[in-house]
């Protein structure tokens, strides 16, 4: 092993033995009760709440599939994201954490399926959502242990193989989070946002600045690849329809979703709003940036191999204790979204399947024991998953993003729109999967999705069913919509 | 801060236009696939620039919102 590899592990060590210390101490706190276990009580303030959202919702593909795809395409691969997610995700953060954050509070709701389904009182649709979000959460999961190997092996040269590197992290996340649930994932996914924000801007200067600054590296990219500034490797089509993709998606994560719902108060969530857009943009952009000038200066890299960039441009250009920073930030985010995705599939599963059985009379620390068994074997599920994935980390993002945007249209009926109906909700779902995934699998003509991607087909027939259905169905009547809109006059959101 | 429900419907419908707006124009099918000049610390050009121009619109709308629509009481 090398002096290289020795120090890069010895940071590496240092911050997971914090993480893990973090994650046991915040189990001193834990009231062993479901509320606390899955939610840490409902009252997480601005601090705590900005980088557990963020955290959860920054993850492998930021430190190695956006340098990546900029390796490919140049600089656009910056606002790909920023453009839209980076604004339109926390403008949502109103749209539905304004009415469901009461919903939360009223009535103790902690997934999605609870809220859309809880809008007609209709545990049928409540499964049905949640199907579909344990569907595209597990592959997402998947990315985090993936980057995780990945970079663990090339940060080591080789060392530590795939294997192991994702496997240290998986351990590492069901530790501390078996041990300290939400409260424990919000409080290190605290570290770990501070982390990778401080550390992604510190690669990106240190890199800048061996390169011989920001100018002559765009202009050596300008000379030699002209292509990467013009944005000719992009299709306007595929950067239009994947901004409505992530836009919209990202509010439904299950994990950004429930973690909006542990705020203390309005005005926390309020808080992280104004100031989400700024670290996404600074993040996003400073990462495409380097995947650009990676190019220049390392060329010949091609398909999943240009998911190495970044690692590979600190290996040849800058310090030792620079690998240990990359390592620490990438580590951050990819850990800080693979607890956030365990929990809330977790919930999912314990709150939309197991409480709709004989379980729901169990005691409440015998739910949290479940729970806690749900966290390991989701993780061994994960690992294992991860250990056989052979497709890229941004194709699975991308599929994962436009099933999440997909289900947003029966989401803001069942908040907003009082003559919409269980029937409608139900059908926009399917539909829109249906047209979702025979698009992607090829099983019809892609041709279809007229050069967009086939998220954005599905999200406008997701739209259509939901209104046209609703107005085929008689207006709904039962006790569920009055109790959602009477809280949210009671809220002042009534419209 | 409260709102009127009136005030905040009318906001709403003015946030959420200006949002889909955004959504069109931030393709900027004009200067795509084109070199366009540097204006910018000698390396960010009108391109970028257009494009970090809409997220700062975008964090505006963000920023109302948070301000102006969202009320204290909820």
């Amino acid at each position: 092993m090398t002096t290289d590899t020795v120090a890069v592990l010895g940071i590496l060590a240092g911050y997971i033995l914090l993480t893990v210390f973090i994650g046991v101490y915040s189990s001193r706190f834990s009231r062993g009760t479901m509320e606390d276990y899955h939610m840490g009580s409902r009252e997480f303030k601005t601090i705590v709440l900005f980088c557990t959202v963020f955290g959860a919702n920054i993850s492998a593909v930021t430190f190695i599939g956006v340098p990546g795809m900029a390796y490919q395409v140049g600089w656009i691969a910056g606002p790909y994201f920023t453009t839209s997610w980076a604004w339109l995700t926390p403008l949502l953060f109103y749209t539905v954490g304004s009415r469901s954050w009461p919903l939360g509070q009223r009535f103790g709701y902690m997934t999605v399926g609870e809220v859309v389904g809880g809008r007609w009182k209709s545990p049928g649709l409540a499964v049905l959502v949640t199907l579909f979000l344990i569907l595209y959460t597990v592959p997402y999961l998947m990315t985090g242990l993936r980057g995780a190997g990945i970079t663990l092996e090339a940060l080591t040269k080789g060392y530590i193989p795939f294997w192991v590197g994702a496997l240290i992290v998986s351990l590492v996340v069901m530790v501390y989070l078996t041990l300290g649930g939400m409260r424990g994932a919000a409080w290190v996914n605290t570290l770990q946002t501070a982390i990778f924000i401080i550390g992604g801007l510190t690669i990106f200067i240190v890199v800048a600045s061996v390169l011989g600054g920001p100018v002559q590296a765009t202009e050596r990219v300008l000379h030699e690849y002209p292509e990467l500034i013009s944005r000719a490797k992009m299709s306007w089509k595929l950067f239009f329809s994947y901004g409505f993709m992530v836009g919209a998606g990202v509010i439904l994560f299950p994990q950004v979703f429930m973690r909006l719902l542990t705020g203390k108060d309005p005005k926390s969530l309020k808080q992280i709003m104004r100031i989400y857009p700024v670290p996404s943009l600074l993040v996003m952009l400073t990462m495409a940036w380097l995947g650009m000038w990676g190019h220049a200066v390392i060329p010949g890299l091609a398909g999943a191999q240009t998911d190495f960039i970044l690692p590979t441009l600190l290996a040849r250009y800058t310090p030792i204790w620079m690998m240990g920073i990359l390592g620490a930030a990438v580590f951050s985010a990819m850990m800080s979204t693979m607890d956030s995705q365990l929990l809330s599939v977790t919930t999912m599963i314990t709150r939309d399947f197991l409480y709709r059985t004989e379980l729901r009379h169990s005691s409440e620390a015998h739910m949290v024991r479940i729970s806690r068994l749900i966290v390991i074997l989701l993780t061994l599920a994960a690992y294992i998953l991860a250990l056989l994935n052979p497709i890229g980390v941004i194709k699975i993002v991308e599929f994962a993003f436009a099933g999440f945007a997909s289900l947003v249209p029966p989401t803001l009926g069942a908040l907003y729109w009082k003559r919409c109906t269980k029937q409608a909700a139900i059908w926009a779902v399917l539909l829109s999967q249906v047209v979702l995934l025979a698009l992607t699998f090829g099983w019809v003509d892609e041709r279809l999705a007229f050069g967009f991607l086939p998220g954005l087909p599905a999200l406008v027939v997701g739209i259509l069913s939901l209104v046209v259905v609703t107005y085929l169905t008689a207006p709904p009547r039962d006790r569920g919509t009055e109790e959602y809109f009477a809280l949210f006059a009671e809220a002042g959101t009534q419209r | 801060m409260n709102v009127d429900p009136t005030v905040r419907r009318k906001r709403e419908s003015i946030v959420y236009l200006l949002a889909a707006i955004l959504m069109f124009i931030r393709v900027d099918l004009w200067w795509w696939g084109k070199i366009t000049p540097v204006v910018l610390f000698g390396w960010i050009d009108v391109a970028m620039l257009y494009q970090i121009g809409i997220w700062f619109v975008g964090w505006l709308l963000v920023v109302y919102t948070a301000n102006k629509i969202w009320g204290d009481h909820e």
